[in-house]
């Protein structure tokens, strides 16, 4: 796992009555219910309590992420679950950035993410988008209808280790290939890792444009980047 | 290249009760890849009824198409209810929608029921029917892409508000609906009138990766049910081709629809969103073949686009030999065939029903 800081609880008591190990919980607990209510007073408590702002995310936010994500790929919970619990990750994440920033506290590789020009689903990206964060990783969302052009644009101006671009149509699937084809041409191809996804994006296309991968869902779109990320490493 | 004895109208109708035809009949989502055949840029095609027809006859008569869907693009009927739409020239690009009607929820409240004869550009796929009817009669199977109530509920609110409003707002939601239902109704009235032999009701979100099945269960399926009963109550010569798309459709309750036919994404592979196994054409045919035709075995985004006539052929063969024999089976792909599909392909998969054709002795 590249730029992933270990998991430790700190341990112990904090300000709160609570153990900070059960802040956590109430925490993870919080975005599977999608509960933003929740989720911010149980933040506010943890870092009032002294917990450390990173930790709060990892092992209560984060993990609340990851399990309904799981549900999710098992397909036990649907698209509205998945969508409030992202809600209420970001919820809470807007209370913790600024601590954050202050302890200068970060984690990841850089993304630049966006939905394919002339292609306005971005359900999928945004929640590609959330698991990227809630894992660490520093996002660039150039949102949808993206031309290849800014894709390259943005993916040089803050130095990305990943393009990811998405698309839900057959009909803007030319996109993914002017994609890899601009960021030859810009001389950034060899440096980034390029990952595709969407309904109609199979292995066999990436491999046939010349990208580097592709997730059955936004799950498991982390994982494959950060393997990606430590093939590159391994490459280089 | 000649047809075998039956018309494609009577080689889809066969297989839809059941009986085998003289050739597998092919079929799927054509939308901007016809206008690509006959030379008429997206935009055009969408707008004009004219070149709308045109554009789908071009495509019948060269790759020998047996059900033609009349298509165009998601947002045509949203027009109706304030969605809009963008046209983008040049460019062989599918419209799409750029703004929504309902972007806060007490817009629902303002949603008007519109007149499929002059609003929206449901006119436009009427003109088209008709210059088709002129031309084919019932000698071919042709009709719209009708969205189901909860798809319609995504073209004319985002997505992903339709998903919160779906635990935040389902009153709201299911008012829409119900809205959406009776005007889809009224808009096969008119769209059955002006030719229409088969309606495709696409049921996008009867799928695992959007509704749970409970969901599925109260917010799509009873809708959909409640329009396909409707039209067949009136029309009942008419038939119905479901279309789902994903990856995870809830086949096991999907099935349970009047609708005589079913298309998915087999090649996907696709999976129940209930049981996890993989939903082939032939787990399909075992459970489900005697009360409902399969439209299905082409790989859209793979063999189509990226293969070459030999991979679709034996793409094709593959699905012919599990689902044809008996009748209920239609060669299709899972989703809209890309603009961007070789024109080599296309014609291998005609020639593969020709090749492989009744009685079935592989």
């Amino acid at each position: 796992m590249i730029g992933r800081r270990i998991l430790r609880p700190k341990g112990g008591c904090c300000l709160s009555s609570l153990p900070v190990e059960q802040i956590y919980k109430k925490l993870s607990d919080a975005v599977i219910k999608g509960d933003s209510v929740g989720a911010k007073k149980w933040t506010d408590t943890g870092i009032k309590s002294g917990a450390q702002p990173l930790d709060l995310v990892l092992n209560g936010l984060v993990i609340g992420m990851r399990q309904l994500g799981d549900r999710y790929t098992k397909r036990l919970v649907g698209l509205p679950q998945l969508m409030l619990a992202a809600n209420t990750f970001y919820s809470a994440m807007e209370i913790i950035k600024p601590y954050l920033k202050k302890t200068g506290e970060t984690t990841g590789h850089k993304v630049v993410i966006g939905t394919v020009q002339f292609d306005v689903h971005d359900v999928g990206k945004n929640l590609v988008k959330t698991m990227f964060e809630a894992s660490g990783y520093e996002v660039y969302d150039l949102g949808n209808d993206v031309p290849v052009t800014k894709f390259i644009e943005k993916a040089k101006e803050v130095n990305a280790d990943i393009i990811a671009a998405s698309t839900l149509m057959t009909a803007t699937m030319p996109q993914m290939e002017a994609l890899v084809k601009a960021a030859k041409e810009a001389g950034i191809r060899e440096k980034t890792v390029i990952m595709m996804g969407g309904a109609p994006i199979s292995s066999a296309f990436v491999q046939h444009v010349g990208a580097d991968g592709s997730a059955e869902d936004c799950v498991e779109a982390v994982k494959v980047a950060d393997q990606l990320l430590e093939k590159k490493k391994a490459g280089a | 290249m000649q047809k075998g004895e039956m018309n494609c109208y009577e080689r889809v109708a066969a297989t839809l009760n059941h009986e085998e035809p003289d050739i597998v009949p092919w079929t799927g989502l054509t939308g901007i890849v016809t206008a690509r055949s006959a030379g008429i840029p997206a935009d055009q095609y969408a707008k004009d009824g004219e070149k709308m027809a045109k554009s789908q006859m071009t495509f019948h008569e060269k790759y020998l198409i047996d059900g033609m869907w009349v298509f165009s693009d998601v947002g045509y009927h949203a027009e109706g209810f304030g969605s809009r739409v963008k046209f983008v020239g040049d460019v062989e690009v599918t419209p799409y929608i750029e703004k929504y009607a309902v972007e806060d929820p007490a817009q629902y409240e303002k949603l008007q029921p519109y007149d499929p004869e002059k609003q929206s550009r449901v006119p436009v796929v009427l003109k088209a029917l008709d210059i088709i009817k002129s031309k084919y009669g019932d000698t071919v199977a042709y009709g719209p892409f009708v969205a189901s109530p909860m798809t319609t509920a995504t073209h004319v609110r985002k997505l992903d508000n339709v998903m919160m409003d779906v635990i935040q707002y389902p009153d709201l939601l299911h008012k829409a609906l119900s809205l959406y239902t009776d005007q889809w109704i009224e808009n096969c009235k008119a769209l059955i009138g002006h030719g229409s032999n088969i309606i495709w009701h696409a049921v996008t979100r009867g799928t695992g990766e959007v509704l749970d099945l409970g969901q599925y269960l109260e917010f799509g399926w009873p809708y959909e049910e409640r329009l396909e009963k409707a039209i067949k109550r009136l029309y009942p010569d008419v038939f119905i081709v479901e279309h789902c798309c994903g990856r995870n459709p809830h086949l096991d309750v999907e099935v349970k629809h009047t609708a005589e036919g079913f298309n998915y994404w087999d090649r996907c592979p696709a999976r129940s969103g209930i049981t996890g196994e993989i939903a082939s054409i032939k787990y399909f045919k075992e459970r489900w073949g005697e009360q409902k035709t399969v439209a299905a075995g082409l790989d859209q985004t793979r063999s189509l686009l990226i293969g070459d006539p030999e991979d679709v052929m034996g793409e094709a063969r593959d699905a012919i030999l599990n689902g044809a024999k008996g009748g209920g089976f239609m060669l299709a792909a899972g989703c809209e065939y890309a603009v961007m599909t070789k024109e080599e392909n296309l014609k291998a998969i005609s020639r593969a029903t020709h090749k492989w054709k009744y009685p079935i002795n592989m």
